[in-house]
């Protein structure tokens, strides 16, 4: 089981963990809901931190993903063709949606922790 | 921004709220699937308040509407309602609407939100009469009970009205406080939508909502009822219906009643039937993944050939979906498309309309 306390986060929902996973936090699952496809980068793609890399598309609307740092995609989870409800389901593990090799791992670092992000949510909130 | 009757009772039931053309609306309470499915299986609770409701009275109300609806308003007898079309000389469609007769000389229309003030200000041009009065019922509300489950909710709050049939209309009670009940909807399945002034109407939201709940009733969003009305390929004006398009090249040319005499537009309607249509309104689906939405642009053999006027994933289908307005010679079923969506491109093929049937054993 991976643990979002983990993964590091961006201001646009993404988690990344330390081996460069990359997926949505639970707050975007929640606030997109029904996810009914997923289209993910192809192996190989090398793409910078804040570059739109996959689509989650929900009954209502499409979501661009951008990913949280650079590298070169290395693997992407083809179990969300037959099921992108695992996004919902399972945000942070079964649900990720591709890894990173990172070519700036200081990148990472840079980013929320989940205690931090979950703070930066509740003071939007209010 | 507008506020139903019902505002806070969304917001108590976490209702996600949104902007629909100046109406603060809920798009969902739980997921839109939960509540697509609910419809489909059991039943759902939808504000409709937003629609608008006008009154037509008056001596010539009857031979004032047959001139500006395509529909025989004399098919509508007392308690009885037809859908109609309000047609402009070019036999572009102004709005699609319900006409429901209430009265001998008393008639009631259900028109879309987003069309009260373009329609009441066409029907007021029009009238030649003094004896007749159009009003619109200022701040009504008025909410959907859907789904096949329906008539067994009503049954426990209003006996006589869950006894309305297909497309009637009627007063009935609820303890207390009473509504305008008609036999209608907008999602595929049997239902009753219901209309009144709100202190009663919001009572009789409480009372079929306690009373369907154990009958696994959902309050339902503005995105459920956008799923559900595509797969029953039920026009949303804007979308399937405007100014530009005729009711046969949507599709709906059993809105036109030829026989009844004269109407607005009937003479572009003739022309337009003896020369032959040029575009129709069709429906596809979209092989693999990858949703489409209105506005995407429909290529075919290298060539644009138009733009998708709705288009959304089925839940009961499992599959995007979506309508648009195509040349002839592409609208047949088994026809390939692409559609493209910003730098996207998704492949589909045309089907037949409806996408989705209630099966012939739930109809009572």
């Amino acid at each position: 089981m991976r643990s979002p306390n983990d993964c590091r986060f961006t201001k646009t929902h993404e988690w990344v963990a330390p081996d460069g996973a990359v997926g949505l936090s639970d707050h975007a699952q929640k606030e997109i809901t029904d996810v009914v496809y997923v289209e993910l980068p192809k192996v190989g793609r090398v793409v910078k931190a804040g570059e739109a890399s996959a689509v989650v598309e929900s009954v209502k609307a499409a979501f661009d993903i951008y990913s949280p740092v650079s590298g070169k995609i290395t693997k992407v989870n083809t179990d969300l063709s037959k099921n992108p409800a695992l996004v919902n389901q399972s945000p942070y593990d079964n649900g990720w949606l591709f890894v990173v090799e990172m070519s700036a791992p200081k990148e990472r670092e840079s980013l929320s922790t989940h205690d931090a992000y979950k703070k930066s949510l509740e003071s939007n909130s209010h | 921004m507008n506020r139903t009757p019902f505002y806070d009772r969304h917001i108590a039931l976490n209702g996600k709220m949104v902007d629909f053309f100046g109406w603060e609306l809920p798009v969902q309470y739980s997921t839109i699937t939960l509540e697509h499915t609910a419809v489909r299986q059991k039943a759902g609770l939808f504000d409709i308040s937003h629609m608008g409701q006008v009154y037509v009275w008056g001596k010539d109300a009857e031979a004032t509407l047959q001139h500006l609806v395509t529909s025989d308003v004399r098919k509508a007898t007392i308690g009885k309602g037809i859908y109609a079309h309000f047609l402009n000389d070019r036999g572009g469609v102004i709005d699609d609407l319900f006409v429901f007769r209430l009265e001998a000389d008393k008639f009631f229309l259900i028109v879309n939100a987003s069309r009260v003030q373009p329609d009441l200000e066409w029907m007021k041009a029009q009238k030649k009469s003094f004896n007749i009065t159009i009003l619109e019922a200022p701040q009504a509300a008025a909410f959907a009970l859907q789904g096949p489950e329906a008539e067994r909710i009503m049954e426990k709050v209003s006996p006589q009205a869950a006894r309305l049939g297909h497309h009637a209309i009627g007063d009935f009670s609820f303890g207390d406080v009473t509504a305008l009940v008609s036999r209608t909807g907008y999602t595929g399945e049997d239902g009753f939508e219901l209309y009144g002034p709100a202190g009663h109407l919001l009572s009789i939201w409480d009372q079929l909502l306690a009373a369907g709940r154990p009958l696994g009733l959902l309050p339902c969003g503005l995105g459920a009822r956008d799923t559900l009305r595509t797969e029953a390929s039920y026009p949303l004006y804007g979308h399937e219906l405007d100014d530009k398009h005729t009711p046969l090249e949507s599709g709906l040319g059993w809105v036109v009643s030829w026989d009844k005499g004269h109407f607005i537009g009937r003479e572009a309607l003739v022309k337009q039937k003896s020369d032959g249509i040029k575009v129709k309104l069709a429906g596809f689906q979209v092989d693999g993944g990858g949703v489409v939405r209105p506005g995407g642009k429909i290529v075919a053999n290298g060539k644009e050939v138009g733009t998708v006027a709705s288009g959304t994933f089925s839940p009961t289908l499992g599959k995007a979906i979506g309508m648009a307005f195509l040349p002839m010679e592409c609208a047949n079923n088994g026809f390939q498309l692409k559609i493209q969506l910003g730098s996207r491109e998704m492949s589909a093929m045309t089907v037949k309309l409806p996408f989705y049937k209630r099966p012939v054993a739930s109809i009572k």
